[in-house]
């Protein structure tokens, strides 16, 4: 098994990259910057008690931060990577590109 | 499940929801842009009924059209953002990310400036009724408005309405530069096909966003 290779199950074992939908969550919130809870929602097809649990995995490993703001929508959550999310994402990224998985 | 899988379904996760997120983008943008001749129109109207100087048709039209403009730039510069960021995860070392973030933002400057540019250009074109400057200006508009269109529907995926959309705004652009605009009931018929095809891309932007189609 290549470095790289046994690095991304490394990675991949950890409870916040365990999950298609987590890893897809953080490489949206990487392209896009931040978003809000309610766009996350209505671009899965996810019901909220899941979307909500996955955040909270990301949210617990310090990957993302969620705050309450004031719009003149009324309250939203933001939600946007950390800067540890940020390496670690770019790490994943890093590594699936030098095991040509896509 | 296995790796490749696992790597494949976030990388889907990820393209939907930056799909989604620009279609609902171009859902607004769409809706905002269908606006632009009523709200001339509505300020011809305002500054005829209260007997308004002619200078002020000179300050407060071409402040509705910044406006928009402004909406119109930020658009396309964030837009630019999300490919700068899927751009960077193709690029490994430091230097190549810092070489990409130069070129951008000198890339956003030069953009800004041929905005302006061509907006002084129709402006003044209109103004003095000189159908060369309106033409070159309307011409350097459709080029970078087609250009930031092309970006943000590739992020959102392109459907037939974004065509729609874009051959509507050209033909109200190229309409600048034929004599009949001066003619103001040919413009007047051309702003309301584009109004309508503007709503109706909005419309069916939202439809998207709301039921996955």
């Amino acid at each position: 098994m290549s470095e790289e290779l046994k690095k991304l199950m490394e990675l991949l074992s950890s409870q916040a990259f365990s999950s298609s939908a987590r890893i897809g969550i953080l490489l949206a919130l990487l392209y896009l910057g931040k978003m809000s809870f309610a766009d996350l929602l209505r671009s899965l097809d996810l019901p909220k008690s899941s979307l909500y649990a996955h955040i909270q995995v990301l949210e617990d490993a310090g990957l993302i931060s969620v705050r309450k703001v004031f719009t003149v929508d009324g309250p939203r959550t933001i939600i946007q990577l950390t800067d540890k999310g940020k390496e670690e994402v770019m790490l994943y990224i890093s590594l699936v590109k030098q095991l040509k998985f896509d | 499940m296995d790796v490749r899988d696992l790597v494949r379904d976030a990388e889907e996760i990820s393209r939907k929801i930056v799909r989604k997120q620009y279609r609902l983008t171009l859902a607004k943008y769409y809706l905002l842009w269908s606006t632009l001749s009523v709200v001339i129109e509505l300020a011809y109207g305002i500054l005829s009924y209260i007997h308004a100087p002619n200078l002020a048709y000179y300050f407060v039209i071409p402040i509705i059209y910044v406006s928009y403009l402004f909406v119109n730039f930020n658009l396309f510069r964030k837009a630019g953002q999300v490919y700068k960021r899927l751009a960077l995860t193709f690029k490994s070392s430091e230097e190549k990310e810092s070489t990409l973030m130069t070129k951008s933002k000198v890339i956003q400057v030069t953009v800004a400036f041929l905005y302006s540019l061509s907006f002084l250009l129709i402006y003044f074109g209109i103004t003095f009724s000189n159908l060369y400057i309106t033409g070159i200006g309307a011409l350097m508009f459709s080029v970078l408005f087609s250009v930031g269109l092309v970006r943000v529907t590739m992020l959102a995926g392109l459907k037939y309405y974004d065509l729609m959309a874009s051959v509507s705004l050209i033909a109200l652009t190229l309409n600048l530069v034929l004599p009949k605009f001066y003619l103001r009931n040919e413009f007047y018929l051309v702003s309301f096909i584009f109004t309508i095809i503007w709503i109706f891309a909005s419309y069916k932007s939202f439809i998207e966003v709301i039921e996955g189609e």
